[in-house]
């Protein structure tokens, strides 16, 4: 058994506690950012807005914290990977060495025993991190993983989803019918998976299982029938012999533009799964890019041990053509098992499901 | 119009990297999108909007009203004729 | 495991299955992609508009899946993608910081290239391939790390996998081969120093 725990978030809006009650008072994530657009705009993001931290320290604070929560010295044993999932990394340092980086300074700071995985795959890094986690655990090449979530804003990333209209000019609103794009954000998540419960401070949940799939049909846009994210859950499922009907809740991608989520929409109906209680949790996050697979795992951890769906920030009218069981309020109700499902540019999808400890 | 037309040709296979075609392949009348023609897609339908600010400081900012401008060489020279500043 | 098929491509000489197969124009070194593809007499209109990072993983991909009949009969989701490089899409990133920054006109076009997987969607693409991917970047060339994704992906998600190592800078060092089980030795298992060896072969 692969357990998944000590998930923590460190973002614009606080840490998970703080995301978690937020989100569960319908409060917004995002903020109006004066002219951060290309020729003036002012565009909502999820942005830290004081005390803006460097990549490099957010990185290091947010596994600092997961440490806080798991068994000591477990991050320099020599059975432990560090995972980092990044689309752009830092920055600051020049293109090529933006991603490499900041695993080498973790690598240096924390003294770690092996050079840090690195996964850059758009915005299914963090599923697909998690993923990986899980397969190195279970083929004995490691007994943790620390699978760690990160990537920041810039001009880089809003000129250049800006120059694809793929920003809306208001707060955003995934799966409905007024949506007109993302919101980007940005922050840190990390997650703790081990074959053994006793490195967590409190319980864990278990890694049932995960996979990817490509869309095999354009390199930014989704696909017209959602043909990879239903193969992709259609794996998962398979792996971990789960049925549609064992599903209590569905963390979607939910980017809120309006070919991202018609297709997860379709994909979701291929599969049977439209009355499953679904969210995106980027209505309150923002896009947070190759954090967003780990962040919103955190969150989907967090709403598990709580038994609490939490409402799909900007939701009000179906806005896919076929429909789905979007949740508009805070409902408690017991959350045994949970699927997590993410896209990107490149046509990848990833998926992954969590189910609470028999 | 005709110079207009052929300046369109030359930027459209500078702007979207047609190095395969020359202006001689592009068809004033022929349907720019789709499987015949040039088979351009969503993204250069983007790029054409850049285009158009680019060299002509026509600003679209509905990327739906593309569909119809950009449906050929002659429909985007007859919008630039139109709106060009 | 066995290797079926491999592509290497260093500087500008281009080997296939460890054999000489073409060799650039030393005079012209950036235009090795378009000769390659020239040569290859492929057509392929989407080529062109690929970045130079998707080009060379392209045209390796090419080459190894003309050499490899094998591939042809795995299904659309038997194979997965494993690829790194040390750079990333760096050559895009700073084709398309300079389009906002020089040009004041940001291009969509290139950034949809500032992603290091978009290679694996244009492969994806080409061949029609749904299974599974992971792009890494590592600081440099690992055959240890291939081996052991070898191990992961075969056989619980993937039948056979093609990996490639993709740097385009400072030097185009390219490595794409193919890799199914083999029914004499372990299924999921691909010694390193097989890998190794076929990467050292540069000429």
């Amino acid at each position: 058994m692969i357990y998944i725990g000590s998930e923590t978030i460190i973002g614009p809006n606080g840490n998970l506690k703080d995301c978690f009650n937020k989100i569960a008072e319908k409060k917004s994530g995002v903020s109006k950012i004066t002219a951060n657009g290309f020729n003036g705009e002012s565009f909502y993001c999820s942005m830290f807005l004081e005390n803006r931290p460097d990549f490099n320290t957010l990185a290091t604070q947010v596994i600092e914290q997961l440490l806080q929560k798991s068994k000591a010295k477990l991050l320099t044993e020599e059975s432990t990977l560090l995972i980092i999932s990044t689309t752009k990394g830092d920055l600051s340092n020049g293109f090529e060495n933006a991603i490499v980086s900041p695993a080498k300074f973790l690598y240096d700071k924390f003294k770690l025993k092996h050079f840090p995985f690195i996964i850059s795959n758009a915005c299914a890094s963090g599923v697909m991190a998690i993923n990986a986690a899980a397969a190195f655990i279970e083929n004995n090449q490691y007994q943790n993983v620390i699978v760690l979530g990160v990537d920041m804003i810039s001009d880089f990333i809003v000129y250049g989803f800006q120059s694809l209209y793929a920003i809306s000019d208001e707060p955003c609103k995934p799966f409905d019918s007024e949506r007109k794009g993302i919101n980007l954000g940005e922050g840190a998540g990390a997650v703790l998976l081990s074959s053994s419960k006793d490195v967590f401070t409190s319980t864990p949940v278990c890694f049932l299982g995960g996979s990817s799939s490509n869309d095999a049909n354009h390199i930014s846009g989704p696909s017209r029938t959602g043909e990879g994210l239903f193969r992709c859950i259609n794996k998962t499922l398979n792996a971990s012999a789960i049925k549609p009907l064992d599903i209590d809740f569905i963390s979607a991608h939910g980017t809120a533009t309006v070919f991202n989520d018609e297709m997860e929409a379709i994909a979701f109906n291929r599969l049977d799964m439209q009355h499953i209680p679904i969210n995106s949790f980027k209505g309150f996050t923002g896009h947070t890019l190759g954090a967003a697979g780990v962040i919103e795992t955190a969150l989907c951890i967090a709403c598990m041990h709580e038994n609490t769906l939490l409402p799909s920030a900007g939701y009000h009218n179906q806005g896919t053509t076929v429909e789905l069981n979007l949740i508009k309020e805070v409902v408690s109700t017991s959350l045994t098992t949970v699927l997590k499902t993410a896209s990107g540019f490149g046509g990848c999808n990833a998926s992954l499901l969590l189910q609470k400890i028999r | 119009m005709d110079n207009l037309k052929e300046e369109l040709k030359k930027h459209l296979i500078t702007q979207l990297n047609l190095e395969n075609n020359t202006p001689a392949d592009i068809k004033d009348e022929a349907p720019l999108f789709g499987d015949s023609g040039l088979g351009l897609d969503s993204i250069d339908a983007l790029e054409l909007i850049v285009l158009l600010d680019k060299h002509y400081h026509i600003k679209l900012t509905n990327p739906e009203e593309g569909k119809s401008v950009f449906y050929s060489i002659n429909t985007m020279a007859e919008y630039i004729e139109k709106n060009k500043k | 495991m066995k290797i079926t098929g491999c592509c290497r491509i260093y500087q500008n000489e281009v080997l296939l299955n460890g054999k000489k197969y073409f060799t650039g124009d030393n005079k012209q070194p950036g235009e090795l992609s378009m000769q390659l593809y020239r040569f290859l007499k492929k057509e392929y209109p989407k080529f062109y508009k690929m970045d130079l990072l998707t080009k060379m993983g392209w045209l390796a991909t090419e080459m190894v899946c003309q050499t490899t009949p094998e591939i042809s009969k795995f299904a659309d989701d038997e194979i997965a993608l494993i690829f790194a490089n040390s750079h990333s899409c760096s050559e895009s990133d700073e084709r398309f910081n300079h389009s906002y920054k020089v040009e004041k006109s940001p291009s969509p076009a290139q950034f949809v290239y500032t992603l290091p997987n978009i290679l694996l969607g244009e492969l994806a693409i080409r061949n029609k391939w749904y299974g599974e991917n992971l792009f890494t970047i590592l600081p440099q060339f690992s055959a240890e790390h291939f081996s052991s994704q070898a191990g992961i992906f075969v056989p619980q998600k993937a039948k056979a996998i093609l990996c490639g190592w993709v740097n385009i800078f400072p030097v185009i060092d390219v490595f794409v081969f193919f890799a199914e089980a083999n029914s004499e030795t372990s299924q999921g298992s691909l010694d390193s120093k097989l890998i190794e060896h076929w990467y050292n072969i540069i000429k």
